[in-house]
């Protein structure tokens, strides 16, 4: 925009100039046409300037054309108006310029032809005819004196013929006499003035006409000596071979009747020349005239598109103004030029496009404060342990946590935009849940919160699921946000905490009467069998001898329990699983007859920091529970695979143990790990629960899963132990 | 496009040339020009004939004063595109109508001598012998150079009253002219 203010101004200097120049050109073509002279002084530069003038107005408007052309053929902002606005400019010019122009041609005719009036010509005329009456009649007179004299040069020598010429001179008042032949050389000659000018003899045609026999007789105009009389006559010649010589007499004119002639001449001249020159007159006014018009229109053209241009720059500008706002660039601001209508409109688009500037900010400002919030939402949710979904008002899924597909195991990101139904469709193991929460999500308008147990391929996971209802008045924004725990861990260790009290205070609640019991009965016996009849022998050794038994039985179990609620310390050592399990299944070769050991171990080492002992007691519990699972007289095939696992990054030990059992009962597998859960009719519940003890102690997790094909998998991981960097690490430390 | 414009130029400038050279031969005429020593000085004899045009022979009736002139030039010849001028003569006159007397008065311009001839014919035909007009010393030239004479005679029409000035420009037939003649030394 910048640039056509400049082209503006560079153009309103060139205007100036071409206006100077032009009023310049006018002004000399006026001063010329002031008198015929001054024209024709003026007239060598007059044309090449105004010519000049024409090219660079007719270069300026071509190249004026072929811009405007040019910017609509581009569809530039502003070009058809500037075309309208240079079309009617023109047209609006025009029309007076063809008026003025026709009635100054018909003013320029009448004009110079009234500078010729036919009485003054015929008056011309007459004086001419007048004077060369009057001098007709003085030749006259003077012919009947000349011509008899011409026979006095008959055969004249050219001695005699001087003599008779001085003569004549005096008598006849002749200015001069000369005498001379056929070739212009002149016999004798005379003049009245001793010191005048050689003598002129006629020329070719009158030298041909006296040869022929005939006189000359005519007015000779001279500067100097005004107006004379020359008189030819040809001399004869008695001899039949002389030649014919020619006399001629100069006569002057008196000075009175020649200035009056010469005024007349002059006067009569001027007239005819005039006369002459009025049609090439005319000519030239008129071409002066249509230079002048040409010029004065073809700046009116020119300052018709310079004009077009400044009236449309601010339209222009607004136009382009407008462009940028609608791509968005709010920003535009337009300078006030004029304090006019159009200065008005763009002080008006520049408040809008600061109205609009602020607006645009503040909504990115919103934009970007939303756009915070919902990452700041975004990264809560996905660091949440919590699977949350929303739904909107027609329960389709919106969006999704990582929690949420980690809680189940699923990819939940394929069902966005799809019914939350749909996902039990995909996954049956989720069927009922779905069902239950989308009823619930549907039935219900306010919050609601439940506790449920889903039975899943990693086990029965215990889900405690909640939503909250988003209303809106916007159908958009409508729905409801799901939130759900896998609880499962948190039960089962509020389980722990609770089972341990309970073993605690068993142990130490039942164990301290249990020892006085076992003591008073075997007392009884030992005081009371020796005295008794043998059919009370029988009940009192039996009875305490249950006693006893019973009581040993409770030890134990308060043993166990003892055990599981007070661990010994661990003490951690390096150690290769693979090792671990090749020693510890070495005990149950000679067994063969029960289990059948299949080990499928990883070819690198697994190294992992644990307690041996306990780590050892962790894989009988298995394989005796294993062997123990298996009905009567059936050979129990246990698979031990030992690998390498890596998740987020981390390299993990893993144990899988699967035997050919009846597997976990799906209502117990859930709680497997649980103190006091069993399905054996004599196991105490503590086993698996103690393994999951020792496993934890060593930062490992365990799972039980059922076989598809049948049996239960126990699967153990631990977390791998880097010899290597472990070293480096404690020298580093020892540097420090 | 650019070529048939160019053409279409060349067939004007041939065209204006040719008939530029057809008024040369109808108008005015050097001719019979030879050369001479006299007293050591290089003089040049030639012929003029000045054929005017009607409108020409009209004006001058009409009593517009013409100037024409004669120019003769003795150049050298030069492998470069311009000879270089070793002498020239001009010789200049004026004709006019004189009403009154119904002569016609001729002027030389350098020597002022006044004429008067009752026709056109008498008056040009006084002008029409060069005689004996000395150009240079023949001192002034050198043998081993190549010499030639070049003449024109034209009606000047830088005189010609305004008007007709401007009609000079734009037709032949106002600015009589023989061209220029060359002969060889």
């Amino acid at each position: 925009m910048a640039d056509v203010r400049k082209v503006l101004v560079r153009e309103r200097w060139l205007l100036a100039i071409m206006f100077a120049a032009l009023a310049a050109a006018i002004l000399l073509m006026g001063d010329a046409t002031q008198s015929v002279a001054y024209f024709g002084r003026l007239h060598n530069w007059l044309l090449p300037i105004n010519a000049t003038l024409l090219a660079v107005f007719i270069a300026l408007i071509i190249y004026n054309i072929g811009r405007l052309v040019g910017r609509l053929r581009r569809q530039a902002p502003g070009a058809k108006l500037t075309l309208r606005l240079v079309l009617l400019f023109v047209l609006t010019a025009s029309m007076p310029v063809f008026i003025v122009y026709t009635f100054s041609i018909w003013l320029l005719e009448r004009g110079v032809d009234s500078w010729f009036d036919v009485k003054v010509e015929s008056a011309l005329q007459d004086a001419v005819d007048l004077s060369r009456s009057s001098l007709d009649l003085h030749i006259r007179t003077l012919r009947q004196q000349a011509e008899p004299l011409a026979l006095k040069f008959v055969d004249a020598e050219s001695f005699n013929a001087t003599l008779l010429i001085n003569d004549l001179l005096s008598s006849t008042g002749a200015a001069e006499i000369a005498l001379f032949d056929s070739n212009n050389r002149i016999i004798a000659s005379g003049n009245a003035e001793p010191s005048a000018a050689v003598t002129q003899l006629p020329g070719e045609s009158v030298l041909q006409l006296a040869l022929q026999g005939e006189s000359y007789v005519a007015l000779d105009p001279t500067t100097e000596a005004g107006l004379q009389i020359r008189m030819v006559y040809p001399v004869p010649s008695d001899s039949t071979v002389g030649e014919t010589r020619l006399l001629q007499f100069l006569y002057p004119v008196s000075d009175r009747i020649s200035d009056l002639a010469t005024n007349v001449q002059a006067a009569f001249g001027q007239y005819s020349e005039l006369i002459y020159l009025r049609t090439p007159l005319k000519q030239n006014f008129i071409l002066v005239l249509t230079l002048v018009l040409a010029l004065g229109a073809l700046f009116a053209v020119f300052a018709a598109f310079y004009w077009s241009r400044v009236l449309v720059a601010p339209i222009q500008e607004l136009a382009e103004g407008t462009k940028a706002v609608a791509v968005g660039q709010y920003h535009k601001k337009l300078p006030v030029r004029q304090n006019d209508d159009l200065g008005m409109l763009v002080a008006s688009f520049n408040r809008m496009t600061e109205r609009l500037t602020v607006a645009r900010d503040t909504t990115i400002i919103n934009q970007r404060i939303i756009e915070n919030q919902r990452m700041y939402l975004q990264t809560i949710l996905e660091h949440l342990s919590s699977g949350v979904l929303s739904l909107d008002s027609s329960f389709a899924l919106k969006t999704i946590n990582a929690a949420a597909s980690e809680i189940f195991h699923i990819n939940m990101n394929q069902f966005i935009g799809k019914q939350f139904v749909q996902i039990g469709t995909t996954y049956s193991f989720l069927k009922d849940f779905c069902a239950l929460v989308d009823s619930k999500i549907r039935e219900e308008t306010e919050e609601w919160q439940m506790e449920m147990e889903v039975f899943t391929p990693q086990g029965t996971k215990t889900i405690l699921c909640k939503t909250v209802k988003l209303p809106s008045e916007e159908e958009s924004q409508r729905g409801c946000v799901l939130v759900f725990d896998d609880v499962t861990t948190l039960l089962q260790a509020q389980r722990d905490s609770a089972w341990g009290e309970v073993a605690r205070r068993l142990a130490h609640e039942i164990k301290n009467p249990l020892t006085p019991i076992q003591l008073s009965a075997e007392r009884l016996r030992r005081k009371l069998l020796p005295n008794l009849a043998t059919d009370q022998f029988e009940i009192v050794d039996r009875a305490t001898h249950t006693i006893v038994q019973q009581v040993e039985s409770m030890k134990l179990m308060v043993n166990d329990f003892s055990d599981y609620a007070r661990m010994p310390m661990m003490e951690p050592t390096p150690l290769d699983l693979n090792s671990l399990v090749l020693d510890t299944v070495e005990l149950y070769k000679g067994d063969q007859k029960s289990v059948n050991i299949k080990l499928n171990l990883e070819e690198n080492s697994l190294n992992i920091r644990g307690d041996s002992v306990r780590l050892r007691q962790v894989i009988h519990n298995l394989i005796k529970n294993a062997i123990e699972s298996m009905p009567d007289g059936e050979q129990c095939i246990l698979t031990i695979n030992t690998f390498l696992f890596e998740f987020a990054n981390t390299k993990h030990a893993g144990i899988e143990i699967v035997d050919n059992g009846p597997g976990f009962p799906n209502d117990v597998l859930g709680r497997a790990f649980d103190p006091y859960m069993t399905t054996k009719p004599k196991g105490n519940g503590l086993g698996l629960a103690i393994v999951k003890k020792i496993i934890e102690e060593h930062n490992g997790v365990i799972r039980a899963t059922n076989q598809k094909q049948g049996g239960a998998s126990i699967n153990i991981r631990f977390p791998l132990y880097d010899y290597a960097a472990k070293k480096d690490k404690e020298k580093i430390e020892s540097r420090n | 496009m650019r070529l048939l414009a160019l053409c279409h130029l060349s067939f004007i400038i041939l065209l204006t040339l040719y008939s530029s050279h057809v008024f040369a031969d109808e108008g005015i005429i050097v001719s019979d020009l030879s050369s001479d020593v006299i007293d050591q000085k290089v003089t040049v004899d030639c012929e003029v004939q000045y054929r005017l045009d009607d409108r020409v022979k009209e004006a001058l009736t009409n009593g517009i004063e013409m100037s024409f002139l004669l120019e003769i030039e003795l150049r050298q010849e030069n492998l470069y595109w311009l000879d270089p001028l070793l002498s020239q003569l001009q010789r200049e006159f004026r004709v006019k109508y004189h009403a009154l007397s119904k002569q016609f008065v001729m002027v030389e311009m350098g020597s002022h001598i006044e004429r008067s001839f009752p026709d056109l014919y008498s008056a040009f035909y006084y002008q029409h012998r060069i005689h004996n007009a000395a150009l240079t010393n023949t001192n002034e030239l050198d043998l081993k150079q190549k010499y030639y004479f070049r003449a024109r005679a034209r009606l000047v029409s830088e005189n010609l009253p305004l008007p007709l000035r401007i009609k000079s420009y734009v037709s032949p037939g106002w600015r009589p002219s023989s061209g220029w003649t060359v002969w060889p030394m």
